[in-house]
């Protein structure tokens, strides 16, 4: 995107309600796999200059683990889902139906790998849902884990998005583990190349006549 | 009391005597300094691409974001200064390829880092500047700080710590 003022009060609401409804699907997906409820925040819809995006985001430089999927099909974007590095070992634990806190303090393979499985998962059901909703076609690719800094992650997710554009658009959704409050996040990030088709797809959605 | 005087990405800044150059969130993003002992003067560039002539759109004066046009914008705005380009030393740091799986999956660009890191050495090449040090490539994102008085580069990573070069 390169004029954000394309982008009116209209498409936000629908860019949020799809955070939503990945989202929703992805937190399901979750509950059903270990068994507890897990909520969603209201997504945070953003179209700022890619050189601010990491500031914006988070000017903290949190360690987080991010876990990057790229889609393709009719909507090419970038997808990240991450979480905070203190709580991994809770989250793995989670996940491998273990107690938490209990075990080992190191991040092995196995819980590795469980963390790339959750990627999957969470990526999975959110652009399933978001597919069905806008009746297209996203394909992801195999997921891929960097364990760095929240604004090193970004930088090169964006790195590549910058030679097409000086905006960019992000739905940042949080979901978390209501107990423990263990918390993750979602980000949707589409190429430049996919407003178009994301706006023509909505206005189908809703059933908008396109005059023009 | 030192400033440290941040820049952010696509974007250049000089810093002087006891001043310091900050910048964050370096991930297949190219950190360049340059140095002079002499005078104390420090210019660190954070670069984003290595070929302002693979964009397509209209690009503004946003030189310092790719390296073909990062130095020798700074090495101009440098020489207004009165600054000779051949007291510079320069350093190079960052270029990394964060996410390896999904680059040998998907090949090409996400190898950008290592693209950013040689079209750098290449101006550094072209201007006859020396590259004194570096830290590039691998797999870290790193923040830096730069320090104008003794051309220290602090290299910051999430993993391993904190290392001068």
């Amino acid at each position: 995107m390169n004029d954000p003022s394309e982008i009116n009060a209209f498409y936000k609401d629908a860019f949020q309600e799809l955070g939503n409804i990945g989202a929703g699907n992805a937190a399901t997906a979750l509950s059903q796999m270990v068994g507890r409820t897990i909520g969603t925040s209201v997504p945070k819809v953003m179209i700022i200059p890619i050189e601010k995006v990491p500031e914006v985001v988070d000017a903290n430089e949190q360690i987080v683990a991010g876990i990057y999927l790229k889609v393709y099909g009719d909507i090419p974007a970038k997808i990240l889902v991450t979480f905070e590095h203190a709580d991994l070992l809770a989250l793995t634990d989670l996940l491998m139906g273990q107690p938490m806190g209990g075990g080992t303090s190191l991040l092995n393979e196995m819980r590795i790998s469980a963390l790339k499985e959750l990627g999957t998962i969470l990526t999975g059901s959110f652009l399933n849902a978001l597919a069905k909703f806008l009746d297209l076609q996203m394909i992801p690719t195999v997921p891929a884990l960097a364990i760095d800094t929240m604004p090193s992650i970004l930088n090169t997710l964006l790195v590549e998005l910058s030679q097409d554009a000086r905006f960019a658009l992000l739905i940042q959704t949080e979901i978390f583990e209501t107990e423990t409050r263990l918390t993750g996040n979602i980000f949707l990030i589409p190429e430049a190349d996919a407003l178009d088709t994301m706006i023509k797809a909505i206005q189908k959605a809703a059933g908008v006549i396109d005059a023009g | 009391m030192p400033d440290k005087i941040k820049v952010g990405m696509a974007d250049w800044k000089i810093a002087r005597n006891q001043d310091s150059l900050v910048t964050f969130g370096l991930g297949s993003c190219v950190a360049l300094t340059l140095w002079d002992a002499k005078e104390k003067i420090a210019a660190m560039a954070h670069i984003m691409l290595p070929d302002s002539k693979l964009v397509r759109y209209r690009q503004e004066v946003n030189a310092a974001k790719f390296a073909d046009t990062a130095l020798i914008t700074m090495l101009a705005e440098l020489n207004k200064l009165g600054v000779s380009k051949d007291r510079f030393q320069a350093k190079v740091v960052g270029g990394a390829n964060m996410f390896t799986f999904v680059g040998k999956a998907i090949g090409g660009n996400m190898n950008i880092g290592q693209r950013n890191v040689l079209a750098v050495k290449e101006e550094l090449l072209r201007y006859t500047i020396p590259l004194v040090s570096e830290d590039t490539c691998g797999t870290s994102g790193r923040s830096v700080e730069f320090y104008a008085d003794s051309g220290v580069l602090r290299i910051r990573t999430a993993m391993f710590g904190e290392r001068d070069i």
